[in-house]
């Protein structure tokens, strides 16, 4: 296997010159999950907005397949990567199915084509086209909305996926559940995907490798197994941060006076 | 009564409500070509937005009147009064359309604008696509005000002669200050006098004291005396291409 996304000495300070990365490098196997973690304002959506250049790094370069970002056009580079956000920013004029295939419309693909592939990808994500395909976005609940980010994502095959905590605002349930999709379709797909997320769980479920932020810096880019393993006290904290109430690491609540 | 109005002044009216329209129309239609481009360049270059609404703030505040004034002397435009109207009254239509195109794009959610971008959207794309079907209810909005405003200021441009509905506005108000009966009262007293019955009329108009039979509250013609004559030479040269009431046998 060869890296498909390879990250060197990149730094970025934003226009108040504060250090937002701070000379990361890493890199990420072609066809797997990385899952990246770190408290808020650690830099990792910062990190995976340089990787389709809507960051520009201050320093450092990032290579895809070998090739510096840079050096792509810039709109290829972008359809070749899938961009999904927690708030999902579907177009709330358009329909399902024109949401889903909009890139598609943009490649200047027939009405049918479009038509066609939407509402394969609503299939793939778990969306029976037949019912969801003409509801306007406010329509949806939130995993539904998640859903249709993620098809849409997807319209143009890309290459790589970018994911900005996807399933950050659901319930757990339905985040399970979406989890559950995520697991089988990224297996299915053999994407390389960058995914952003604050819960340990899901990047164990999901994720290759692990990638650990802290302020800017790089604490760790691990296996799951080597990452809840390690002894680095950051790293040993940020598990046990997820793991106390399960091994009586804390009391139980006292009772009410 | 009202069909002997509609009779009388019916087909004016409605040349005068087509040149009305025509002229704010005119400047919607131009006002809107300038100002929904400049909205979008800058919702895109935020940094010239407080610049440049100011600028049109501003125009927005010169009193009409002086608007039309000011354009007189123009090479171009003052060879024409339509073209002075429509200027004028462009210039008046440019803020709310151009405050709404930038208020509306840049209301859009960012999130949505970040994901359009991302998705490799290409500039005119997202414009398109996504940015003007957003703000349309905006764009819409000003372009309503805009035209309200116009037609509001139309009206005034029949000051410089750009004709309108404002015509019979101006030609009633100046009727009624310097007669008891409107237009037709001033003719009708001018008929059938030599210019120096017109003079006469001219000069008590002028010579205005508390005990004359006109309106109490009508000011004295101002002027110098050479302009009362040419006052005199006009009316009398208009009366004299009518013939004299015939009186009634």
């Amino acid at each position: 296997m060869s890296s498909a996304i390879e990250i060197r000495d990149v730094s970025f300070a934003n226009a108040q010159g504060r250090l937002l990365l701070d000379n990361i490098s890493l890199s990420v196997e072609e066809g797997t999950t990385a899952a990246i973690l770190g408290r808020s304002g650690s830099g990792k959506t910062t990190l995976l907005r340089t990787l389709n250049r809507m960051v520009q790094p201050t320093s450092g370069e990032i290579l895809l397949h070998g090739k510096n970002v840079a050096s792509f056009d810039l709109i290829k580079l972008r359809r070749n990567m899938g961009y999904v956000i927690q708030e999902t920013g579907l177009f709330p004029h358009f329909t399902v199915e024109r949401n889903v295939s909009l890139v598609l419309e943009a490649e200047g693909r027939s009405r049918q084509d479009c038509l066609r592939r939407s509402h394969e990808l609503l299939q793939v994500v778990g969306l029976e086209p037949a019912s969801f395909a003409k509801r306007p976005p406010h329509q949806l609940s939130g995993g539904q909305r998640q859903r249709v980010g993620l098809a849409r994502a997807l319209a143009a095959d890309p290459e790589f996926l970018l994911m900005d905590e996807p399933l950050g605002a659901l319930d757990p349930l339905t985040r399970a559940e979406m989890q559950d999709m995520l697991r089988d379709l990224l297996s299915r797909l053999k994407k390389t995907v960058l995914l952003v997320t604050h819960d340990l769980d899901e990047a164990l479920y999901l994720a290759h490798r692990i990638i650990l932020l802290n302020e800017g810096k790089l604490l760790a880019c691990l296996s799951p197994t080597e990452f809840i393993a390690s002894r680095e006290p950051l790293i040993e904290s940020y598990v046990r941060a997820f793991r106390r109430g399960w091994h009586n690491a804390a009391p139980e609540m006292p009772p009410p006076k | 009564m009202s069909a002997g109005l509609v009779a009388q002044y019916g087909g004016e009216i409605a040349t005068l409500t087509i040149e009305h329209l025509w002229l704010a129309g005119a400047a919607v239609l131009s006002a809107t070509a300038v100002a929904v481009p400049a909205g979008v360049w800058l919702a895109r270059s935020p940094r010239w937005a407080r610049p440049v609404i100011g600028l049109a703030n501003i125009l927005q505040t010169i009193p009409s009147l002086a608007m039309f004034g000011f354009l007189l002397p123009l090479p171009w435009l003052g060879e024409h009064a339509a073209r002075i109207a429509i200027v004028a009254l462009s210039a008046y239509a440019l803020l709310p359309i151009l405050r709404n195109t930038y208020a509306g794009i840049r209301g859009i959610d960012r999130s949505i604008i970040e994901v359009s971008c991302a998705l490799g959207l290409t500039d005119a794309q997202r414009l398109f696509k996504v940015e003007l079907p957003l703000a349309a209810p905006f764009i819409l909005a000003g372009l309503r005000t805009a035209t309200v405003t116009s037609i509001g200021i139309a009206t005034i441009a029949a000051a410089v002669g750009a004709g309108g509905l404002g015509e019979l506005i101006f030609r009633g108000q100046c009727m009624s200050c310097h007669t008891w009966d409107g237009y037709r009262g001033m003719r009708n007293l001018l008929k059938g006098r030599d210019r120096k019955g017109v003079a006469n009329i001219v000069n008590v108009l002028h010579a205005y004291s508390p005990d004359s039979p006109y309106r109490p509250f009508m000011p004295p013609l101002v002027g110098t005396q050479s302009e009362v004559e040419a006052l005199i030479d006009y009316l009398s040269s208009e009366v004299s291409t009518q013939k004299p009431a015939q009186p009634k046998p």
